[in-house]
């Protein structure tokens, strides 16, 4: 992950740059749920983050997390 | 001793045509 300008950019390098078609602008939320998967987590595991830090009950954030778990992953970002 | 606005996650894509774009 780069920080460009203030904007948490996902930079494809190597043989990514041709599976994923540009790069994958993150905002804070996402950041902070990035960041935490520099290893392995549960769904449960970063949903409880996000509600700590952020101004969010931990069952929106977890329905959140999921869906932008699958939306990085739609983006082939993620390996699961 | 406050949290942070919350967004839901996003994740963005800009192709490269997008990229791109006197």
């Amino acid at each position: 992950m780069q920080n460009v300008g203030g904007e948490s950019l996902l930079v494809p390098i190597g043989a990514r740059v041709v599976d994923v078609n540009g790069i994958i602008v993150l905002n804070d939320t996402a950041r902070c749920v990035w960041e935490l998967l520099a290893q392995e987590r549960s769904v449960d595991e970063l949903a409880s983050a996000v509600a700590e830090k952020f101004d969010v009950d931990f069952a929106n954030a977890r329905v959140d997390v999921q869906t932008f778990l699958d939306e990085i992953a739609h983006l082939q970002a993620l390996q699961s | 001793t406050k949290k942070l606005p919350y967004q839901p996650p996003t994740a963005t894509l800009v192709t490269r045509e997008q990229e791109v774009r006197g």
